[in-house]
């Protein structure tokens, strides 16, 4: 193990100052350790991956096309049975890559049950082209894709929610998790290397540039996110759904939402109606306990 | 005497995979391909097959899965047909920079629209330019054959690169015919298991396939060009390795027939060869100087034997079961091409036909000789003719590019 | 023809720079063409733009080498070989700095700068040095006399941002310096990969293996330092958890962090709950 030493993700990458990526895979990495296989799909990973000839990770990493994360685990895992190798295949995978242009790969190979570890860092678009919006872009958000302009043009349908289109396939793990709560990341990490069969970790991913926020916000935004009660912290274990976290006192939804320039046009109205819908939601969970229902209608 | 059994090219192939000890299929089905994945099913099933077979959820899949798992260094196999190659579209660039060993059937079939299950090569040629080698079947057993073979040079350190053995969807892929399949200690000592790959070593991480910058890209074109280039050489070295040990002709670059004082050759891709050769035996049988050329590899295209094989012909009638439209019949593009500057080089026909299942027979091939013979006699004809194509009604015929 | 190569980092409007100027020429009759540095840009990465500038419709489509004039948004960038890299004989080399850089160039040239910093920082309150550096560039260049300039700064930003823009190039116009520097280096492309002189050194596919410094030392992305206070430091660990990068280490001594990789992103200063660290001026 005197690879240890050395870190898994080396530093003077090609990561955006306070890229909350690049925490996110450097946890990862370190949670499952160096006896692992990682897939990475064009994302911003995939940029930061490789600066020819040198690598970002210190573990094999094996690049795929935008949609084949979850194809490329299943040949991976087919091939370490046929050799009898025991290793950790881990996908790592940004939202785009997974919500919207991957989601059939991801659905077949977890109906499939291989098993792997499928790590979704969610930075809510796609941030390496320049900030489009993606299936998992907020409602309200200004991205280069709903630019608002002159009519008010920003996006106006609510995300899907991957983790339980996810949670839908009987998958054997899945967990939410932030780089703010790195603890209950790499818990929720080991946890998923052990369970056998496919698992799951959405993970969200703060974006300096493509959010517009000081990079030295990256992680307090996230906590912001889960302390304010719109990202919420979970694991579904085997069918066992549990809260990982509950805010005791909720902070106001607008410490999320304010110091980004994405939501700069919100108004105060619209954080009215986005508190109301959080604060029904916590009620809601508070009575009837925490379930994975589909709500009509999301933030 | 004829030994072997009958069965169609699809169970062909599929003894050839297992033959080969394949130890990963991952495949979606799809008409007329389906037999081979049922077949590897069933053997997988019964325990006559160790291989690992993952039946996905789309072509996209299957051959992203079948990449990573050459990756990863085991031997991979897949199968596909017509909209599933089309669907495979990107991962089959992939495969071939990714520089993997993998061999895939394609049981060639029309493309939709209008929908179509029979056969023609619009599906392969349209692969034309992803970097995989192209090999063509004749027959059932070269199906089987051309698989072996397939691996052997797929893996070969001087290719490393995927093969694509075409079959054609129906004509082969449902026809039952004899088939000698071999015993497994004489397919054993043909082919060696594959060479180990470090690439994903936990011990030696390395990250494959990443960015690289321009000055650094067209390098990897480059060493890609020439391994496809050496396919050449090592197609021919493992034909005729296959020939020695198992005495049947099924591998090489060109099939010849009756070419040498041929002053018509018609040149063709698939069983439409093996139909032109049964002509050619009529055509000779009453005096006709006519010879047939089977173009079992596609790509590499060997141009120079082509040209050479051409040299002392008259006419050649290049049959293309595929269109670039706005250009012409692409195997006929590349016939011209190899004959570009040499001194001695015959008229070239393009005949275009047998799309989605129509019939390259003896009524289209007498109607292609009689041209070829017009041509040879100085008479004006069209340089390219549309064979099953109807008039229109004011009598003009879609036949000519003049 | 004119050409003109700008270096700055990701976020610093380099090409927006370029397109001003590109703009400014349009309205005089002239013909011009501004591009970045083609790929993905980082936000404090070195990146490049370029303008050329003609009389007649510009057919040329690659990059800058030989540039008539460089201007440099950030001093620390004068460290990069390729920064003076090509320019010509008399060429012109503005740079964003209070004094008159040290540089060496391999030919004589005429060397300007102006603490576009400063303006930047008094204006915006940001280091935003773009305009401020169009300004210098346009004032010692003469490509644009400073109406016309004004005019596409005005055209360029929303109303909100126009006035402080138009002022930040105008303190800059009036506040250049301009010295003749002598040649004082051989001229000398930066070596290359000499790991890869010939195609065999290829491996077959592109094979990364991992090091640091992928992307240069990304230290000097930095527009902050972080500055440990070890009396208050707790060891807690937690700046180590939440560094992206990896480079704060906790060693007996207290907490150290690698400033050739550091990119200064201030979530360490942020996170530490006893204020041990702060985020202080760059190299103070």
């Amino acid at each position: 193990m005197a690879r240890n030493e050395t870190p898994l993700v080396m530093p003077g990458n090609s990561s955006c100052a306070g890229c909350g990526a690049v925490l996110i895979a450097r946890l990862v990495t370190e949670a499952i350790g160096p006896n692992q296989i990682m897939v990475i799909p064009a994302c911003c990973m995939g940029a930061v991956a490789t600066s020819f000839p040198k690598a970002t990770f210190n573990v094999p990493v094996l690049r795929t096309a935008f949609a084949s994360t979850a194809s490329f685990l299943t040949g991976l895992e087919a091939s370490a049975k046929a050799k009898g190798q025991e290793v950790t295949l881990v996908g790592f995978a940004g939202d785009g890559a997974t919500v919207d242009i991957g989601l059939a790969a991801l659905s077949g190979a977890i109906e499939r049950g291989h098993s792997f570890v499928y790590i979704c860092y969610d930075n809510e678009g796609y941030m390496n082209t320049g900030f489009q919006r993606s299936g998992s872009t907020p409602r309200g958000a200004q991205t280069s894709t709903t630019p608002g302009g002159a009519l008010g043009r920003y996006k106006a349908e609510p995300r899907k929610d991957i983790a339980k289109i996810v949670a839908a396939h009987g998958i054997p793990y899945l967990a939410t998790a932030s780089p703010a709560y790195p603890a209950d990341l790499t818990r929720k990490v080991e946890r998923a290397v052990a369970v056998k069969g496919p698992t799951f970790l959405h993970i969200m991913s703060p974006c300096p540039l493509g959010w517009g926020f000081p990079s030295a916000n990256s992680v307090e935004l996230a906590r912001t996110a889960v302390e304010s009660g719109l990202w919420k912290l979970y694991e579904l274990d085997h069918g066992v759904l549990r809260l990982s976290l509950s805010p005791k006192k909720r902070k106001p939804v607008k410490e999320f939402f304010a110091p980004q320039s994405r939501f700069a046009h919100l108004s105060d109205d619209v954080y009215e109606e986005l508190q109301r819908a959080v604060d029904e939601e916590w009620t809601t969970i508070e009575k009837e306990g925490f379930s994975l229902r589909c709500e009509t209608s999301r933030a | 005497m004829t030994s072997g059994r009958n069965m169609t090219a699809t169970s062909a192939v599929a003894y050839a995979a297992r033959l080969a000890q394949v130890d990963v299929v991952a495949a979606y089905p799809i008409t007329p391909q389906t037999r081979i994945i049922e077949a590897i099913a069933k053997f997988v099933a019964d325990g006559e097959m160790k291989a690992q077979f993952v039946q996905v959820e789309s072509e996209h899949s299957a051959l992203a899965a079948t990449i990573a798992a050459s990756s990863n260094g085991v031997r991979a196999f897949t199968a596909t047909s017509s909209q599933g190659l089309l669907y495979m579209h990107e991962m089959m660039h992939w495969a071939a920079s990714a520089r993997v060993p993998i061999v895939m059937a394609n049981v060639n079939r029309a493309v939709a629209p209008p929908w179509n299950i029979y056969g023609d090569h619009q599906d392969a040629i349209s692969q034309r330019d992803t970097g995989w080698l192209q090999l063509f079947a004749e027959t059932n057993q070269h199906a089987l054959d051309m698989t072996l073979q397939a691996f052997r040079i797929a893996e070969d350190p001087r290719v490393q690169l995927p093969v694509m053995v075409n079959l054609d969807g129906f004509t082969l892929s449902h026809t039952y015919e004899p088939v000698v399949v071999p015993e497994p200690e004489v397919v054993n000592r043909f082919l060696a298991p594959r060479p180990a790959v470090d690439w994903l070593d936990v011990e030696h991480p390395k990250t494959i396939n990443g960015v690289v910058s321009p000055e650094h890209y067209i390098q990897f074109r480059a060493l890609q060009k020439d391994a496809a280039r050496r396919a050449l050489v090592v197609i021919e070295e493992v034909g005729e390795a296959f020939a020695e040990q198992f005495c049947r002709d099924s591998g090489g670059l060109l099939s010849l027939e009756q070419v040498s004082d041929a002053e018509i050759v018609f040149v063709a891709l698939g069983s439409a060869a093996s139909t032109i050769r049964s002509m050619v035996r009529a055509w000779r049988s009453v005096g006709r100087k006519v010879g047939v050329i089977s173009v079992r590899s596609y790509r590499p295209f060997p141009d120079a034997k082509m040209a050479e094989a051409l040299a002392g012909a008259r006419v050649a009638v290049v049959w293309d079961r595929a269109y670039s439209f706005g250009c012409g019949g692409p195997l006929a593009g590349e016939v011209k091409g190899a004959l570009y500057g040499r001194e001695s080089r015959p008229v070239v026909l393009s005949a275009v036909g047998g799309f989605g299942g129509a019939p390259v027979g003896p009524t289209e091939l007498e109607k292609a000789l009689e041209w070829a013979d017009a041509s040879m006699q100085g008479r004006p004809v069209p340089l390219e003719t549309w064979f099953g194509v109807k008039a229109y009604r004011d009598g003009r015929t879609p036949d000519g590019k003049e | 023809m004119k050409e003109v190569r700008i270096h700055g980092r990701g976020g610093q409007g380099g090409l927006t720079a370029a397109r001003i100027v590109a703009n400014a020429m349009l309205k005089d009759g002239k013909n011009a063409q501004a591009f970045p540095e083609f790929g993905p840009e980082r936000r404090g990465a070195p990146v490049r733009s370029y303008l050329r500038i003609d009389d007649r419709p510009i057919l040329l489509r690659t990059p800058v080498t030989a540039p008539d004039a460089v201007v440099v948004m950030d001093a620390t960038l004068l460290e990069r070989r390729d920064t003076v890299l090509g320019i010509k004989p008399g060429g012109l080399l503005v740079v964003n700095a209070r004094e008159c850089p040290k540089v060496a160039v391999s030919v004589a040239v005429r060397i300007a700068w102006v603490d576009a910093m400063g303006i930047s920082a008094s204006l915006f309150g940001r280091q935003i040095p773009n305009t401020a550096m169009l300004g210098a560039w346009c004032r010692v260049d003469g490509i644009v006399g400073q109406a016309a300039m004004e005019t596409a700064i005005r055209e360029w930003f929303p109303a909100k941002h126009a006035e402080k823009n138009v002022e930040a190039a105008r303190r800059a116009w009036d506040s250049v310096q301009v010295a003749d520097l002598a040649a004082s280096a051989t001229a000398e492309a930066a070596k290359g990969e000499t790991a890869f002189a010939y195609l065999d050194d290829y491996p077959i596919v592109a094979t990364a293996y991992p090091g640091e410094g992928g992307a240069g030392r990304t230290g000097s992305w930095r527009v902050t330092d972080p500055v440990v206070d070890s009396e208050r430091c707790v060891r807690c660990g937690r700046c180590v958890t939440a560094c992206p990068e990896g480079v704060v280490v906790l060693t007996e001594d207290g907490v150290t962090i690698d400033l050739m990789y550091c990119k200064g992103c201030g979530i360490c200063a942020l996170e530490c709950p006893v204020k041990a660290i702060r985020s202080g001026e760059v190299g103070a």
